[in-house]
């Protein structure tokens, strides 16, 4: 009987197979971040979004 | 202690699988379809942030490849019996029903989620939509109920444009209905040529493809007349203001060259041992017919970027 070993092919396959998840949630979380930025971009680049926290504050307490 | 040894361990088919077993569940050559319909969608419909596109773009790939792992999931059972699709994961042995399941399910979800986040409600919803229909109602309904189960089913693949289209607009608009029903009419010839190819496999595991319950004659009838009424409507997209002058000229010619595929087929009449050679050369064109269609579209949207195309009729 052949005795099961670091380089059996089992390992190699289920290596492989997490190398391959571990990409894609790398990949994921850089996707969610890079979309992030370019919405915020988008808020940034729009006057509503530019009103300071002290007057979204009064605007909030005032109920608009 | 136990004694462990290699002749205990299970062998690559036995349920282990490998990560490339998992990704051909996802059914990645229907998927590179879609994603280049639906990226065609997306820049037809005049752009989004390149990384909101590319987002976009993954999602809805994301989703098809996971009504893909559905229907591989539901079908398994007649995979296994098709020499076409024996060598699939799970009549391999590659990957367990159970698994199937829960990665179609699960990437349903995330898809659907994430593509609402990324760009809008109406595409989510779309997305949503196109996974149900292509799980639920073509592949546990129609396809083994009726021969008319790749004309309705074929919806499921006709929506990724329209889907892209919403991803950028937030609206469902004539010109991604055109777009839709392009791919909606070339479904029908596009299958009926691989099935009457593939009569014998169909006809063993009972699904009632076309050629199996009508015969060839009734098939080849219906592949030419689809193919004639999918003519007019593969140029309609050129006279809206997604197309132009590369589309209009490219999506005449390939109709007309797929109408004449079509017609050598609708002649014909298959003998014993037949090579089926116009049949798999219709199959073939129809592939390189809808990439150079939905191809045009995105080169007249850059060429429209680049110089304009001032005067161009808008007439739909």
């Amino acid at each position: 009987m052949m005795a099961l070993d670091n380089e059996h092919d089992l390992h190699k396959r289920r290596k492989g197979r997490n190398t391959a998840v571990l990409a894609l949630l790398l990949g994921f979380a850089m996707l969610l971040f890079a979309v992030t930025i370019v919405k915020l971009g988008e808020n940034v680049a729009n006057p509503s979004a530019s009103v300071s926290w002290g007057e979204s504050l009064m605007n909030w307490m005032q109920g608009e | 202690m136990t004694d462990i040894s290699a002749t205990s361990i299970p062998t690559r088919k036995a349920g282990d699988a490998e990560f490339g077993d998992y990704f051909r569940l996802l059914k990645p050559r229907v998927m590179s379809l879609v994603v280049f319909t639906a990226f065609a969608g997306i820049v037809a419909a005049g752009g989004e942030h390149p990384v909101v596109a590319l987002a976009s773009l993954l999602c809805i790939a994301v989703g098809a490849g996971a009504s893909g792992a559905l229907n591989m999931w539901f079908d398994s059972d007649i995979d296994a019996a098709m020499s076409r699709t024996q060598d699939r994961p799970i009549p391999a042995g590659a990957v367990d029903r159970g698994e199937a399941l829960s990665l179609g399910l699960g990437l349903s979800a995330l898809s659907v989620a994430m593509l609402a986040l990324f760009a809008n409600l109406l595409a989510a919803g779309l997305l949503a939509f196109t996974i149900f229909f292509y799980a639920v109602i073509y592949t546990m309904w129609l396809k083994r109920s009726t021969p008319q189960n790749i004309v309705i089913g074929g919806a499921a693949g006709a929506f990724p444009p329209m889907i892209g289209w919403a991803a950028v607009t937030g609206e469902v608009t004539t010109t991604s209905v055109l777009l839709f029903l392009v791919i909606f009419l070339w479904t029908p010839p596009h299958f009926w040529a691989l099935a009457l190819f593939r009569n014998a496999d169909y006809a063993r595991v009972g699904v009632p493809m076309l050629p199996v319950v009508a015969g060839e004659a009734a098939t080849r009838k219906q592949i030419f007349i689809y193919t004639l009424i999918l003519l007019p409507v593969a140029v309609a997209p050129a006279f809206t203001s997604a197309g132009g002058p590369i589309y209009l000229v490219v999506a005449t010619w390939a109709s007309l060259r797929f109408l004449s595929d079509a017609r050598q087929v609708s002649n014909r009449v298959s003998g014993p041992d037949d090579a089926f050679g116009p049949e798999k050369r219709l199959f073939g064109t129809s592939i390189i017919y809808l990439f150079a269609v939905f191809g045009a579209l995105i080169a007249d949207a850059l060429l429209r970027a680049l110089i304009g195309l001032f005067g161009w009729p808008v007439w739909i």
